[in-house]
């Protein structure tokens, strides 16, 4: 793979075009790559390919291997991987909250303590989520709760 | 069957649970096995300790309570039901079913109200402590969840 760097003090926006023979997975991964440095993704639905803003999404699940992208109303499903979304989102406003299931934490309506140290999250629109014990205390560590 | 559900999980906590009755029944039996000979089966062997048939019955009746809380704090129910709600049907469900062992194996002497009251009271105010413990905490744990929430909303 070749890749060349233009640098031109004339031009205004960054912009990137990648040439390829066809569209294999290891160019989708540049390309989902470079959508989240622009916090944005592409996800499918109904086999559409759509460019979702990150700040959309409200969590993402993993279900029998596949990364599922929950905002507000609707579900989209992404060709990342779930360890992928996790490397990639975590260190910002996203958290993981249990093996299957990361979180905006800006989108938590509430949260209640279960007897076994898990939390019962509410998101803004009513969806609930748990959160395992095992995870449990890194969200609250992330709140500042100690 | 619940995905966070872990057999080792589940055995560790109903050996856990077993392991502490054993010990505090063997201990009622030091103390009061001598008079309680002949009540209940579980002083038959009086102040010597506690048979094989009780310590198979008593594991019985934990493995059974262990996987009612198991079922009121899977993810499903955790959803719908408030904790409160969720322990005193916990608790109703583990009377009940301490009830059929009772029954079966004579634990309580049927024709001794006074045995059955201790044991009631016994039941209920253990219950009763533990349900108010668990909510007082959740709900100061809950107010610091939801002020740190807020916190972090705001300087977001």
């Amino acid at each position: 793979m070749k890749i060349s760097i233009n640098i031109d003090p004339v031009l205004a926006d960054t912009e990137i075009i990648i040439n390829c023979g066809s569209l294999t997975a290891e160019t989708e991964n540049i390309i989902a790559a470079l959508r989240m440095a622009d916090n944005q993704m592409t996800v499918l639905k109904d086999g559409e390919t759509h460019i979702l803003d990150i700040s959309k999404i409200a969590y993402i699940e993993t279900v029998d291997r596949r990364t599922f992208v929950y905002t507000e109303k609707d579900c989209y499903e992404s060709k990342l991987k779930f360890y992928e979304m996790d490397e990639k989102l975590c260190s910002g406003s996203f958290l993981r909250i249990s093996k299957s299931c990361i979180v905006r934490l800006k989108y938590i309506r509430s949260l209640k303590a279960e007897i076994d140290r898990r939390l019962r999250i509410t998101l803004e629109n009513g969806e609930q989520l748990i959160a395992s014990r095992q995870y449990a205390d890194g969200l609250k560590k992330r709140l500042g709760v100690h | 069957m619940d995905k966070n559900f872990s057999v080792l999980k589940f055995l560790s906590q109903v050996f856990m649970i077993y392991g502490i009755t054993t010990g505090l029944l063997n201990i009622f039996c030091i103390l009061f096995g001598t008079s309680a000979y002949g009540f209940s089966t579980i002083f038959s062997l009086g102040n010597t300790g506690v048979s094989i048939a009780t310590s198979f019955q008593f594991l019985l009746a934990v493995f059974l309570i262990v996987g009612l809380k198991f079922i009121f704090m899977t993810d499903i129910l955790i959803k719908k039901i408030p904790l409160a709600a969720r322990i005193i049907i916990m608790f109703a469900g583990a009377f009940a079913t301490i009830l059929v062992f009772i029954f079966a194996f004579g634990w309580v002497p049927a024709n001794m109200p006074i045995a059955w009251i201790m044991f009631i009271i016994c039941f209920v105010l253990s219950c009763a402590v533990s349900t108010v413990i668990s909510v007082l905490a959740e709900k100061q744990e809950n107010r610091r969840l939801e002020e740190a929430l807020k916190r972090y909303k705001e300087e977001q």
